[in-house]
């Protein structure tokens, strides 16, 4: 084994942003799926009342985010390419585990793999919005409801459901997310370097790439 | 009036009230401008209570043609139209006339009704005792506002009748005042045949209303009486179920100019701290959140009532009457099985203020539950919202040949009235004949049921629907057409897609994490 090295990958305010993101979006779909009548747990009011709230300030969290990253030149990170996507499937499906070499190591340069790039594109510039979205349509129904919205052929019902599709897919992202996060080189690494910002690679890795 | 508390409630947050409290105002003031019991024209004696009525419109030389202008007067719609507890005027107008404001109608009404004189303490007595002389007149017919014939009363008549002599017609005259809600309720209580048996929000409750039973209409709570919210120009007020000029009509009326009552006519679009129950007001009604529940003042309305039993007699040919626990009438041979029932929670639907009715003779499905009246309205119109209904479901007599509804002649002398003969063939065939219709001979009964809508007692507002009560199952709000509830009705497939997706990937991952660890060893 070669001389370990740190990078730094993640910058403050991408920390900060990650982790109240994280919070927002479990106290969101908590409260969500309740309003959806899936179960009980603050009772409806209270749950309307957490939920909008939360919504309001991952908004503004999101704004602001999206300000960081084209200032800051870090949506590069999410550009998407096809370029090494089939070795990373291949490595998740097979070499992981031979325990085989990861095809892919995160660099200043390029701090997601080619898989995650897509996934995270994805998610931030479709499912998201899509939330949102629909979410401000429910927000503002009343508002709306006579000007454009009934134009559409949305009702009520429709905004719900195309939420509620929405919330789905991001509950199905969630459950991905937090088992891949676990297939760093330790169970740890990756949550590690999302609260540090430090990532450990080798000499040698960092050199290969 | 509480004035006082009326204005707390405007600095509340809303407008609209300060007109009513106006419009109270002035109307308190005119009863001090004037002390009839000066006049003398009205030191009486009077021989009768029509005599009364000459003395007033000597001065009120207007009144009488107002009265004659409107609903109270003309009856215009219920006069055709037919309801599932007395079906039919036409025929019994006689017994019915106990409430219309004259002196009694003819006994057969066609057309509309003729100007003549009016009653004017029918509503303006303020004794609380004008009622009890005008409706025991010679020939009024007891049935129609008591279903025993006043049988069980009349124990109470015999002991308590001296509190209805405190006063002379003369001393009555002279206390004439402001319209109230016993004297409204002379007539609105007792519809249908017993106390609230009829209107489940309208009982005689009401005159001493405690303010969980209704907070407008209590002393504790704003006071009102009806005339507050039914505000009537030259004795007109709008709002008739029959007109269809329907209470949704509510695009801030002024209450000092339209004599409308809505909500929020005094209230406005918004009453509420809470703004996410404002959100609410353009779906659904203010009486839908704010009448919980209806017959709730401790007087039961009437559920159901089966004509087809009715007729069965005693020896001697004495008829029978049955009484339950609370002595409701649950059978009478006048009109058959009644029930009853308290602390009712409506039946939700849209509407859109027009509702409409059938006349005598309608036709019927005697296979089906046929509906009396259709309360009209959809998701779709874009001016309906969701108003609480009393359904109130009965058995009435149509002709088998031409599956029509027959009216019944009830009351009169005569021995074809249902109520003197009890012999159905005979007393249909006298109703048809009153309204030139048909009649084979052969009837049966049919199921109808009748949908009024419920806008009194409103109850206090921590009494009020709340957020489970409609968003979480079962919903208030189950089953409305082209409604969406959050929280209650999506589709089903989307939770167990959404869900199933979730777990098979759940699963997916934990394979996954489970052959690294039996992987991960194997290598060491
Ligand atoms: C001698 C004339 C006279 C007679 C008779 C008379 N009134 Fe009046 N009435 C008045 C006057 C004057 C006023 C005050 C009008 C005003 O202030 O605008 C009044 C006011 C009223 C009011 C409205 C104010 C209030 O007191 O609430 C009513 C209702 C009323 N009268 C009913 C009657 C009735 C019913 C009768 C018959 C029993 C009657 N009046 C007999 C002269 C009379
Ligand atoms: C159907 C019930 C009813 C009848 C019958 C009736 N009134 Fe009225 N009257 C009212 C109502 C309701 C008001 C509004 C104020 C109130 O509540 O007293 C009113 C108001 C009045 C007023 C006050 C001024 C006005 O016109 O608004 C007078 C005067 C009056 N009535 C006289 C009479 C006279 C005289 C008669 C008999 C010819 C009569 N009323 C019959 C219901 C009635
Ligand atoms: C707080 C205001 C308010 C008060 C007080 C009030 N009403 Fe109403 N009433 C309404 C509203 C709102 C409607 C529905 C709109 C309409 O039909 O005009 C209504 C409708 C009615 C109807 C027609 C619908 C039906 O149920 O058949 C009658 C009859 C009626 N009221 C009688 C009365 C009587 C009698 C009193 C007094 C005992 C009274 N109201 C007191 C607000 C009120
Ligand atoms: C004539 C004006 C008027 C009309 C019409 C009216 N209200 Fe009110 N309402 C009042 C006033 C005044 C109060 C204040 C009563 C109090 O608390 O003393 C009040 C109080 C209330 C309250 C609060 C009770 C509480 O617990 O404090 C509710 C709820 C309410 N109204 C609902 C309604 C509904 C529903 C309707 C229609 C059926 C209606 N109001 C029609 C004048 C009106
Ligand atoms: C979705 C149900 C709903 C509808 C529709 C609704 N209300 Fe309310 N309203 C409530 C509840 C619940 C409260 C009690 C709020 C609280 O206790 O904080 C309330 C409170 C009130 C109050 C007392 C003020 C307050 O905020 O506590 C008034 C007055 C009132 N409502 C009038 C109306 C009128 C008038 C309408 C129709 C325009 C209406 N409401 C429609 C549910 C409703
Ligand atoms: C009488 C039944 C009823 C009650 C009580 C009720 N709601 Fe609603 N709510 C509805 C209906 C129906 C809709 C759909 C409205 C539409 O189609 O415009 C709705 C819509 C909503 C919406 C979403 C869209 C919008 O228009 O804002 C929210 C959020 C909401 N309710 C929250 C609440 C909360 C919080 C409470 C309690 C404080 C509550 N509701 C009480 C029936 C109710």
């Amino acid at each position: 084994m070669s001389e370990a090295k740190r990078i730094y990958l993640f910058k403050r305010f991408e920390r900060i942003w990650h982790w109240s993101q994280a919070v927002l979006i479990i106290l969101m779909m908590l409260t969500g799926f309740e309003i959806h009548g899936l179960y009980s747990l603050f009772g409806f009011a209270k749950a309307v009342d957490i939920h909008s709230t939360s919504a309001w300030i991952l908004m503004v969290l999101w704004v602001l985010s999206i300000f960081w990253h084209f200032t800051t030149g870090e949506f590069r990170h999410y550009l998407p390419s096809m370029k090494g996507v089939i070795p990373q499937v291949q490595y998740y499906l097979v070499g992981i585990f031979s325990g085989a070499e990861k095809p892919f190591h995160a660099t200043e340069q390029a701090k997601h793999n080619p898989l995650q790039r897509l996934a995270y594109l994805g998610v931030s510039a479709f499912l998201l919005p899509l939330v949102w979205i629909s979410g401000l349509g429910y927000l503002f129904y009343n508002e709306l409801a006579d000007s454009w919205l009934q134009s559409l052929g949305l009702g009520l019902s429709e905004i719900a459901l195309i939420h509620t599709v929405a919330a789905f897919l991001v509950l199905i992202f969630l459950v991905a997310h937090l088992y891949l996060i676990t297939t760093g080189k330790t169970v740890g690494q990756h949550t590690r370097s999302m609260i540090t910002g430090w990532e450990e690679v080798s000499e040698e890795e960092s050199i290969k790439n | 009036m509480n004035l006082f508390g009326m204005q707390i409630s405007v600095l509340k947050g809303f407008a609209g009230v300060c007109l009513a409290l106006l419009t109270a105002g002035f109307a308190n003031s005119a009863s001090m401008s004037s002390d009839h019991s000066l006049y003398e024209e009205l030191q009486g004696p009077f021989d009768s209570i029509e005599d009364i009525n000459t003395a007033c419109v000597g001065c009120h030389n207007l009144s009488e043609s107002e009265l004659h202008d409107t609903i109270h007067w003309q009856w215009d719609g219920k006069l055709d139209v037919i309801n599932n507890y007395h079906p039919n005027v036409a025929s019994n107008s006689n017994a019915c006339g106990s409430c219309h404001i004259g002196y009694g109608l003819p006994k057969n009404l066609t057309g509309g009704i003729e100007p003549a004189a009016v009653d004017c303490l029918a509503c303006h007595d303020t004794s609380g005792e004008y009622f009890f002389s005008r409706f025991h007149q010679d020939g009024a017919e007891c049935t129609m506002c008591h279903d025993d014939g006043a049988k069980a009363l009349k124990n109470q008549v015999d002991e308590e009748g001296y509190r209805f002599k405190n006063f002379s017609l003369a001393e009555m005259a002279q206390m004439v005042g402001e319209t109230s809600v016993a004297s409204c309720g002379s007539c609105h209580f007792f519809d249908g045949g017993a106390d609230g048996a009829k209107h489940g929000d309208l009982d005689s409750a009401l005159i001493n209303a405690t303010f969980e039973m209704d907070v407008h209409m209590s002393a504790e709570g704003a006071n009102l009486s009806c005339s507050d919210c039914h505000q009537t120009v030259d004795h007109k007020m709008a709002g008739s179920l029959y007109s269809f000029a329907g209470p949704t009509d509510d695009g801030h009326v002024s209450a000092l100019k339209g004599p409308q009552a809505t909500c929020v006519s005094c209230h406005g679009l918004a009453p509420m701290k809470d703004e996410r129950l404002n959100e609410h007001t353009d779906t659904i009604a203010c009486e839908t959140c704010h009448i919980p529940t209806y017959a709730r003042n401790g007087i039961a309305t009437k559920t159901s009532w089966d004509w087809s039993t009715a007729g069965k007699l005693a020896r001697k040919q004495k008829p029978l009457i049955h009484y339950d626990d609370e002595g409701r009438v649950t059978y009478s041979s006048q009109k058959g099985d009644m029930s009853y029932g308290e602390d009712l929670t409506p039946v939700y639907r849209w509407f859109n203020g027009e509702m409409n009715y059938q006349g005598v003779g309608m036709s019927v499905d005697p296979a089906q539950l046929n509906e009396i009246n259709s309360p009209q309205g959809s998701a779709e119109d874009g001016k309906s919202k969701i108003y609480p209904f009393h359904q109130f479901e009965s058995q009435l007599p149509y002709d088998t040949a031409t599956n029509q509804l027959l009216p019944i002649h009830l009351a009169g002398s005569d021995r074809t009235a249902f109520w003197n003969g009890y012999q159905w063939v005979d007393s249909l065939q006298a109703g048809a004949d009153a309204v030139g219709m048909e009649f084979s001979g052969e009837y049966g009964f049919t199921s109808t049921v009748m949908s009024r809508v419920i806008n009194h007692t409103v109850a206090p507002a921590e009494m009020a629907l709340n957020c489970n009560d409609c968003h979480t199952a079962p919903s208030a709000m189950a089953g409305i057409a082209g409604l969406y509830t959050p929280g209650t009705n999506q589709p089903g497939w989307l939770t167990k897609v959404g869900l199933g997706i979730a777990l098979i990937t759940l699963i997916g991952v934990l394979l996954h994490g489970f052959l690294r660890i039996i992987f991960s060893y194997r290598r060491k």
